[in-house]
């Protein structure tokens, strides 16, 4: 009985461990996303985009960086452009879906709805 | 007695009536017109072939007395012709003539004491074919015997009377109709051997003429009287005066009247002519027309050629009246507009042979005086106009003619003029070669020149000038030979109502043509201007005084049209003041030497600059003072006014040296001082072959070369450039304050509410940022001994700037200094105006901490918990933005990493340490406040700053600090203690502001992270990203080896 406790608990251990890698669908990651006026952009090469249209930046100045997700962290690897110095990004995704992504970082939440 | 005369008396009144009793016999009775007229009759066809009329013939004696005499009574010729006026060619109505018969039958001599015919006419016509109504005397054909001494010893005739005379002339073929009326006669002639000597008297009424061809004149003449008194020797040679008098004449031609006004003809000629060889000589002869009067001298002789030699000399001629009989016609072809006035006298003489070929020489001495010449629109009237001059007429060698001006003298308002000199060649080229002197105030030529010319003042004048008619009249200067000097006083100019010159003095020597040469165009008029103090100004624009200047002005040929005026300008100016646009720009320039040219060159303009001055001051409103030494200029251009761009269309070769130069803008507290530059630019390339300059602190040199500089301006190739700046001693904080906002406009930046929209619309004016040009390659190498950065120097700082297509980069700087060694890499790229660029890759090795944040104080901002450490620490920064024009960053484009690793570290004592010490239990007393090291990591993303967990270790107390804070300075930052005395892992959280920090206990977060064997997958992520950002930022030390040996 106790090994067959003992080997749910790992069975369930081990889903719960693939639950979390993949959480979300990094399908639904692809595409344009819009919060106000800023704006992000995934890819599903791995690669994408942020501009801020307040800062009068559109789509084609945007600054590109790489990104992977794993679990409900995403994380932005950002290469400067004037240096080999990386910036990278992690982000707590809260909700994914083909329409709607939220996020927190540094404890504010942002919100984006798919273009 | 008595009786004695009373028998003479009775004796002599006996004979006397004998005598008139024999005459009365023989006239009455013997010599009957009705015996007489019969046998003169019959002699007449003997002498006239046409018809002929004769009333009676009779013998006078009491109407002739005491002589006989023959009268003809009625006589006429008869010769109808077509066409004709009469059929009388001639009808005499009394003609007597009385022969002394005693005299020739005592002595042989024929003494006709008198011709006396009466009411005479004669009408004379030649017709179509030629042939006249006179040809009707019969030719003797018997030999003619001329010794006529053989008849009698002398003719008489002592008394030929005319009366009553006319006469009609009618040419048909010559068109030529003639008449005269009332011609009465009275002569006397002797006649003794070869010699005869006569005075006669001739006068008329009236004479008219005309010629009805093309020429169609008519000519008149009222009352005319001629006498002749004097003599002939040998049939040959006549002596004697002839004079004349002709009122009331008047000629015309065509509709064109001549003479109208011709009161009276004159002529006194006493004259010696010579008959065989027509040698004419007169003594004084004196011919008058109305007042004037020529006086003839000389003699003449005529025969296959004519050969004269005569003097001549007129009286004052008043041009006034003399120009009454001058035709209106003619006065208005050649004086239309000309008022001329004046006293002329003319003397001279005609000497030497006329006929087909030659001509005689005429010299002529002219006076004009008193003259005044008023032209319609010359605007000046001159008067006191007087001339003298000698006068060589050569028609035979037209080249000799020439007149000599021994003087000439006018005046005009103020001014006066005298001139000498001479014409040579005057039938052809007309070479004058004229000296003049002038005294001109300006005013008087308002008139002579151009509208938008205004000038007053002085000029005296003095010039020769030499040139011919043809080159006057075309203003030819390069057959005109002149020089001269004006000299200008009182001058005041006025040019379009815009530029205006004065000067008080000012000396023009001109010279035509100049002595000099240019390479460049050929000089045709040299002007040398001199002048104490000149003053330009052209309103609205600038004003300009010269001091002690000379300049040589050589000008191309003015008057070609065909062709671009050329210059050539060679400068000494003491001084020079220049103020331009209401004061706002002065310069002073002292001793300027050198040329400008100015000249076409094929289709463009061609332009030569080569000055040198001793010095310059310059100042631009309160914002620029500039003062130099000596400047150098020698420059080159070739205006093409197709080309847009301003330095291809000047196409500029320009050499620029000058030193003890010190600019003072008011934007920057230190003076620049350039001790020297020396530069070479052309359209190709801008070759800077020396400058050094100080600016505060700083000194530094900057050469090298720019080149494609026209390419790139074509688009076709890119701007190249290699510079070096080197440098003793550079001042960077100081340089970066004296420029910081230089150029930046949001200063003046001005937000008003727009009433119309809302209260937060905002009008900006546009920021003007730096744009790095595109196509634009050059790098600037740096060699800085060294450099005060903050208050640390700095030594051997080198590296590289690079502007390329674009993109501005400070590469690779390195540099070494007490604290660090360093090096720097920075871009700045400008895509748009409102979005700019700027990277920073900084890199510190060995530096104090305490050093970096003096030296960079923003570290503070971004990681404030630095200083709390102490000691040398490693620092690897890398941050980029975009900015907007005003260069305010674009924080949504911040991004920003940095790395610093320390060893042996000592923590700072602050309010903030001893809170965390004391919420974390430190014993501080007995703790060793040293780290053994630290190694940090940070990443900066728009307004946010995370700072990666690192560990602390500090003797028994190891702490992982990690948290973020944004910029406004708000912070959330975790402590967690893994390693202490305690028995249990505290944490600590710490937020809020540096003026209201919160302190809580916390969780300890990171009590696996530093324990590899318990690590989590997150704590791996952490120091994945952790190692990911410093080896990224170390891979920015290019050449870490020379960066740490340096």
């Amino acid at each position: 009985m106790k090994k067959l406790i003992f080997s749910l608990c790992a069975i369930l251990l081990v889903l719960s461990g693939c639950d979390k890698k993949n959480k979300f669908d990094e399908a639904d990651l692809v595409g344009r996303w819009k919060s106000g006026t800023l704006w992000e952009k995934y890819s599903s090469s791995g690669t994408g985009a942020t501009w801020d249209t307040a800062d009068d930046i559109d789509e084609d100045e945007a600054q590109t960086f790489t990104w992977e997700l794993e679990g409900e962290i995403l994380t932005q690897y950002h290469q400067m452009e004037g240096s080999s110095g990386v910036v990278p990004r992690q982000i707590t995704i809260k909700t994914l879906t083909a329409s709607s992504l939220v996020y927190t970082k540094n404890g504010k939440t942002y919100t984006f709805t798919k273009q | 007695m008595k009786k004695a005369l009373k028998i003479i008396g009775i004796t002599l009144g006996s004979v006397v009536g004998v005598s008139l009793i024999a005459v009365c016999i023989v006239v009455w009775f013997v010599f009957t017109p009705a015996k007489l007229t019969p046998i003169v009759k019959s002699y007449i066809p003997a002498f006239v072939s046409c018809q002929t009329e004769l009333d009676t013939v009779d013998l006078t004696f009491f109407s002739t007395f005491p002589h006989f005499g023959l009268r003809l009574h009625n006589v006429a010729l008869i010769n109808p012709m077509d066409g004709a006026p009469s059929d009388t060619v001639a009808y005499i109505g009394d003609l007597v003539t009385t022969v002394d018969v005693n005299e020739y039958l005592q002595n042989a001599n024929v003494v006709i004491n008198g011709v006396y015919i009466d009411n005479t006419v004669a009408n004379i016509y030649v017709n179509a074919d030629s042939v006249a109504n006179y040809d009707v005397f019969i030719s003797d054909t018997t030999a003619e015997d001329t010794t006529s001494s053989s008849m009698f010893n002398q003719l008489a005739i002592k008394d030929v009377k005319l009366t009553n005379v006319s006469a009609q002339y009618i040419d048909v073929p010559s068109k030529m109709n003639a008449s005269i009326s009332n011609i009465n006669l009275n002569a006397d002639v002797l006649m003794e051997g070869d010699s005869i000597a006569t005075d006669m008297t001739i006068t008329s009424d009236a004479i008219d003429f005309a010629l009805t061809d093309s020429t169609q004149l008519t000519a008149s003449v009222g009352d005319f009287e001629a006498h002749f008194s004097g003599g002939m020797g040998n049939y040959n040679d006549v002596k004697g005066t002839l004079k004349m008098a002709l009122n009331t004449v008047s000629a015309k031609m065509g509709e064109t009247q001549y003479l109208d006004s011709l009161k009276h003809i004159t002529a006194t000629v006493p004259m010696e002519v010579t008959l065989d060889s027509l040698k004419i000589g007169l003594k004084e002869a004196l011919l008058g027309i109305n007042e004037h009067q020529i006086s003839l001298t000389g003699d003449a002789e005529i025969g296959d050629d004519i050969r004269m030699d005569m003097f001549f000399s007129t009286n004052d001629i008043r041009l006034n009246q003399l120009f009454t009989l001058i035709p209106d016609e003619l006065l208005k072809e050649y004086l239309d507009g000309i008022d001329l006035n004046g006293v002329v006298q003319l003397s001279g003489n005609v000497r030497g042979i006329m006929n087909d070929t030659l001509m005689p020489l005429i010299t002529a001495d002219a006076n004009y005086s008193e003259g005044t010449v008023v032209v319609d629109g010359l605007g000046h009237d001159l008067y006191d106009v007087a001339a003298n001059a000698h006068v060589n007429i050569d028609l035979n060698e037209e080249k000799n003619s020439s007149v000599k001006l021994n003087s000439l003298s006018a005046k005009t308002g103020k001014s006066s003029v005298t001139a000498t000199g001479e014409i040579l060649d005057l039938m052809n080229k007309m070479i004058f070669d004229i000296r003049a002197n002038a005294r001109i105030w300006l005013l008087d030529l308002k008139n002579d020149m151009p509208e938008y010319i205004f000038a007053t003042g002085w000029a005296d004048a003095v010039l020769t000038a030499k040139c011919d008619m043809d080159a006057l009249t075309n203003v030819d200067l390069n057959r005109i030979k002149a020089n001269g000097t004006i000299n200008l006083t009182d001058f005041d100019a006025v040019y379009e109502d815009s530029t205006l010159v004065n000067s008080e003095k000012m000396a023009i020597d001109f010279k035509l043509p100049t002595t000099y040469s240019q390479k460049e165009f050929k000089e045709v008029l040299d002007l040398n201007i001199k002048s104490g103090k000149l003053s330009v100004e052209m309103l609205d624009f600038f004003k300009t005084k010269l001091y002690d200047a000379n300049i040589r002005l050589g000008l191309s040929d003015v008057m070609d049209t065909t062709k671009d005026v050329a210059m050539a300008c060679d400068l000494n100016i003491k001084d020079i003041d220049y103020v331009m646009e209401a004061d706002t720009i002065s310069a002073a320039v002292r001793n300027t030497k050198g040329t400008l040219k100015m000249f076409p060159k094929g289709k463009n303009t061609g332009y030569v600059c080569m000055m040198n001055c001793d010095s310059v001051y310059a100042k631009v409103a309160e914002d620029v003072t500039a003062r130099t030494g000596v400047i150098n200029i020698n420059a080159k251009a070739e205006y093409d006014e197709s080309i847009e761009d301003a330095l291809l269309q000047w196409n500029p070769d320009v050499k620029l040296n000058f030193n003890q130069g010190q600019i003072a803008l008011s934007a920057i507290e230190a003076p620049i001082k350039v001790s020297k530059i020396k530069c070479e630019l052309d359209k190709k390339r801008f070759i800077l072959d020396q400058s050094k300059v100080i600016l505060g602190n700083s000194d530094f040199q900057l050469k090298g070369v720019i080149k494609n500089i026209a390419d790139y301006i074509n688009g076709e190739d890119i701007l190249k450039g290699e510079l070096e700046f080197t440098s003793d001693y550079t001042d960077v904080m100081e340089l970066m304050d004296m420029v910081s906002g230089m150029g930046d406009t949001t200063e003046v930046a001005t937000e008003e509410p727009v009433a119309a929209n809302t209260a937060d619309t905002t009008v900006v004016e546009e920021d003007n940022p730096f744009m790095v040009p595109l196509g634009v390659d050059i790098v600037m190498t740096t060699d800085i001994k060294k450099a005060l950065v903050g208050k640390k120097i700095v030594e051997h700082v080198g590296g590289g700037l690079t502007i390329r297509d674009g993109v501005l980069v400070l590469e690779e700087m390195g540099f070494t200094c007490d604290a660090a060694q360093m090096q720097l890499t920075s871009i700045y790229r400008s895509a748009r105006k409102n979005h700019l660029f700027a990277g920073l890759d900084f890199h510190l090795i060995d530096i104090s901490i305490a050093d970096l944040i003096d030296m960079i104080p923003d570290i503070d901002t971004i990681v404030p918990m630095l200083k709390s450490f102490s000691g040398k620490a490693e620092f690897h920064f890398a941050a980029e933005t975009y900015l907007k024009s005003n260069y305010e960053p674009k924080f949504s484009t911040l991004r920003g990493a940095a790395a610093i690793k320390g060893k042996d570290l000592v923590v700072m004592d602050s309010e903030t340490f001893d809170q965390i010490s004391k919420l974390l239990l430190f014993n501080k007393k007995k703790t060793k406040n040293v780290i053994d090291s630290l190694d940090v990591e940070m990443t900066v993303f728009r307004n946010e700053v995370d700072l990666y967990p690192f560990v602390v270790s500090m003797d028994k107390y190891q702490a992982v600090l990690s948290g973020y804070h944004n910029l406004d300075m708000t912070y959330n930052y975790h402590i967690s203690l893994t390693k202490s005395p305690l028995l249990f892992k505290l944490g600590l959280n710490i937020m809020g502001n540096l003026e209201d920090l919160k302190f809580r206990l916390a969780k300890c977060q990171y009590k696996k992270l530093y324990k590899p064997q318990k690590r989590g997958v997150v704590d791996e992520q952490i120091l994945a990203l952790k190692k990911t950002i410093s080896s990224s930022l170390q891979a920015g030390v290019k050449n870490q080896d020379a960066l740490m040996k340096d």
